[in-house]
C-alpha cells in the first residue's frame, strides 16, 4: 500500500528523512518523467537529467513546502523552472525537433508514437505556452491552477490555450486519417 | 468531440508508466548532505538577530545597565531616536521576512 503523501512530505520536513524522499520520488517519477518528455520534445535523457533536477532541488527547498497545494502541483512548478532555464541557455540552433530526430532517427515503436508526435508538436512553442498546454490538455489543470503553477496572469494562461489547441490541432491534422505515425 | 479532443483522451488514457529502473537511486545519491535550513528556522533566526542587535544597541547607546533601563528611559531625543532605529530595524526584518514567505 503506497505510504500518505502528506506524512511523507512531513517526514522529510522535520526529520530530513532521505528514505521518505525516495517514496515521493518512487511515487511521482514516472508522471514527472513524461511530463517532461512532452515539454523536451520526446528527449528521453534531457527530461531525465531535468527531472532529476527539480527531485534534488525539491529537496533543497521542501522546508518551503506550505501544503496549500499538492504536492505534485509543487514539484511542476520546479520542473517548469528547471525546464525555462535550462531553454533560456540553449543554443538558438538547437531545437527539439532536431534532438528527437537525432535521438530517435527513423525507428518506430508505434505504442508510443502518439505521444512522441504529440510531443514534437508541443516543441513549436516558447516554453511558458507548452507547459500551460501540458498542463490543460495532459494533466486536466485549472486555468486558475495553471496560473498559480507558472506565476503568470490568467489571461495569459487562457490566450495560451485557445491559440494553442488551434495551432496542435492543424499541426496534428495527420493523425486524423491515420498517416500521422 | 472533435478531433483534438478524442486525440488528448487516447492518449491520457495511454499514458505509459515508466519504470524506475535506478532513477529513485541516482537522485538519492546526488542529494546534498545538508539541506537548506526550513524557513520559519531562518525567518525565526532573523528576527531573534535583530532583535537582539537592537537591544544591545539600545543598551550601549544609553550607557545604562539592562536592569535599570525601564526606570531610566525618559522622553528625550536619544531615547526615541533609539526606539526609531529599533522599530526600523524590526519592520525590516518583518519585511524581509513577509517577503521570503510570498516568494
Amino acid at each position: 500500500m503506497p505510504l500518505d503523501e502528506q506524512d511523507l512530505v512531513r517526514r522529510v520536513v522535520t526529520s530530513h528523512d532521505r528514505h521518505a524522499f525516495g517514496e515521493l520520488v518512487r511515487q511521482h517519477q514516472s508522471q514527472l518523467r513524461y511530463s517532461l518528455r512532452q515539454l523536451t520534445g520526446w528527449n528521453e535523457a534531457l527530461a531525465d537529467d531535468l527531472a532529476q533536477e527539480t527531485f534534488i532541488r525539491a529537496w533543497k527547498s521542501i522546508g518551503q513546502f506550505r501544503g496549500d497545494s499538492k504536492f505534485f502541483t509543487w514539484l511542476y512548478r520546479i520542473a517548469y523552472n528547471c525546464f525555462a532555464a535550462h531553454h533560456r541557455g540553449r543554443k538558438p540552433e538547437e531545437s527539439a525537433d532536431d534532438e528527437f530526430l537525432e535521438q530517435h532517427g527513423g525507428t518506430s515503436d508505434h505504442s508510443i508514437d502518439l505521444h512522441r508526435d504529440f510531443a514534437v508538436a508541443l516543441a513549436q512553442f516558447p516554453p511558458q505556452q507548452r507547459m500551460a498546454l501540458h498542463l490543460h490538455l495532459h494533466r486536466e489543470m485549472t486555468h486558475e491552477e495553471i496560473a498559480e503553477t507558472l506565476d503568470c496572469p490568467l489571461g495569459t494562461v487562457k490566450s495560451h490555450i485557445q491559440r494553442g489547441r488551434e495551432k496542435l490541432q492543424e499541426k496534428l491534422s495527420a493523425w486524423r486519417t491515420g498517416d500521422g505515425g | 468531440m472533435n478531433h483534438i479532443d478524442s486525440m488528448l483522451a487516447t492518449i491520457r488514457h495511454s499514458e505509459p508508466y515508466f519504470d524506475d529502473h535506478g532513477f529513485t537511486v541516482a537522485v538519492l545519491s546526488a542529494l546534498p548532505e545538508e539541506r537548506e535550513l526550513p524557513l520559519w528556522i531562518k525567518n525565526a533566526m532573523m528576527i531573534g538577530a535583530t532583535a537582539a542587535g537592537s537591544a544591545v544597541v539600545a543598551w550601549q547607546a544609553a550607557g545604562i545597565r539592562p536592569e535599570a533601563l525601564l526606570s531610566q528611559l525618559t522622553l528625550d531625543t536619544t531615547t526615541v531616536a533609539i526606539a526609531a532605529l529599533c522599530v526600523y530595524a524590526f519592520s525590516s526584518a518583518m519585511v524581509w521576512v513577509v517577503r521570503r514567505e510570498i516568494v
